[in-house]
């Protein structure tokens, strides 16, 4: 296929993602209450279902930073907990909103500080893994803009 | 996501053990199911470019976790078939999509606070599937076991060639 017809479909794809990206968008904003939306306007919200997803930093009582936007954060006392957790721990919660930047928590999920440095690091390996075994079987050729197949 | 690592390998695995009965399944092939295990997080841009930025810029809603549904993988899969042979860009298609799918299937099993997880199968359908909370994303046992396994079926694959 000439190059100029490879990139007019290219083009059509990209143009079809960017509106996958976009409607998906829409949809997720009338779905979902974010974090931000929570802020701005706490007392509509009281009594709902919401999730945060932050950082302990403190745990008597628990207390979630939800940092939402750069330089942006909440702080959100959690009531309901009856499980030990760690300070630093990673965690996500749903529950019901209550007044006073508390939340009754239903259900909540914990990751360990170091489970995370480990998922990051083995992550990055896998890329280089991947990428190193396309590069094995396949060679670039950049001025076609193709990989073709080592013989 | 479960991590990197075990979404390539169980894609490494499930595409090596068929290529013991699909013959034109080589090696070659295999390597781009791999790279296909990775493709919905793509949507991981969003660490480098954040939502809020994107949506600064376009001037309307916008988020890259739109790559990370059905419908999102498999135009990236499109995409970058484009950049194979068209002798190959079929099976390309073909191989990086079932990758996406495989990473999906595995990402439908974490657990997460919500009671459902996220429509999946977007711009298909906006169901959302009830989480299954089977194990959460940064668990290491999961490429504990992807590990020793991709390395047993890569020593089958080598004595099977001899």
């Amino acid at each position: 296929m000439p190059f100029n017809r490879r990139l007019v479909i290219a083009a059509v794809l990209l143009s079809l993602q960017f509106g996958l990206m976009a409607g998906y968008a829409s949809y997720d904003d009338r779905v979902n209450v974010g974090t931000e939306e929570i802020v701005d306007d706490y007392d509509r919200y009281v009594g709902e279902k919401v999730v945060f997803d932050g950082v302990l930093v403190s745990v008597d009582p628990y207390v979630l930073r939800d940092e939402y936007l750069p330089g942006e954060h909440v702080e959100v006392e959690l009531v309901g907990i009856d499980r030990r957790l760690d300070r630093g721990s990673q965690i996500g919660v749903y529950g019901e909103l209550l007044p006073g930047k508390r939340v009754d928590v239903e259900k909540f999920v914990v990751h360990p500080p170091g489970n995370l440095r480990y998922m990051y690091g083995v992550s990055i390996l896998a890329l280089g893994l991947a990428l190193a075994a396309l590069l094995k079987y396949w060679r670039p050729e950049p001025g076609d803009f193709v990989l073709r197949r080592r013989e | 996501m479960p991590d990197w690592m075990t979404h390539v390998l169980t894609v490494y695995v499930v595409l090596t053990a068929a290529s013991w009965t699909v013959a034109s399944l080589d090696r070659s092939y295999v390597v781009i199911g791999m790279i296909g295990g990775l493709v919905p997080d793509l949507a991981k841009i969003e660490l480098v470019v954040p939502d809020y930025a994107a949506e600064s810029v376009l001037g309307i809603p916008f988020t890259w976790s739109g790559l990370h549904t059905s419908g999102g993988a498999l135009l990236t899969a499109g995409i970058a078939a484009l950049l194979f042979p068209k002798k190959h860009r079929k099976p390309a298609l073909g191989l990086m999509a079932l990758g996406a799918a495989v990473h999906l299937s595995l990402d439908a099993f974490l657990a997460k606070p919500d009671p459902s997880l996220y429509p999946l199968l977007f711009p298909l359908s906006t169901w959302e599937p009830p989480v299954a909370g089977i194990y959460l994303s940064s668990d290491k046992w999961l490429s504990w076991v992807a590990m020793p396994t991709a390395l047993a079926v890569f020593l089958i694959d080598r004595y099977r060639q001899k």
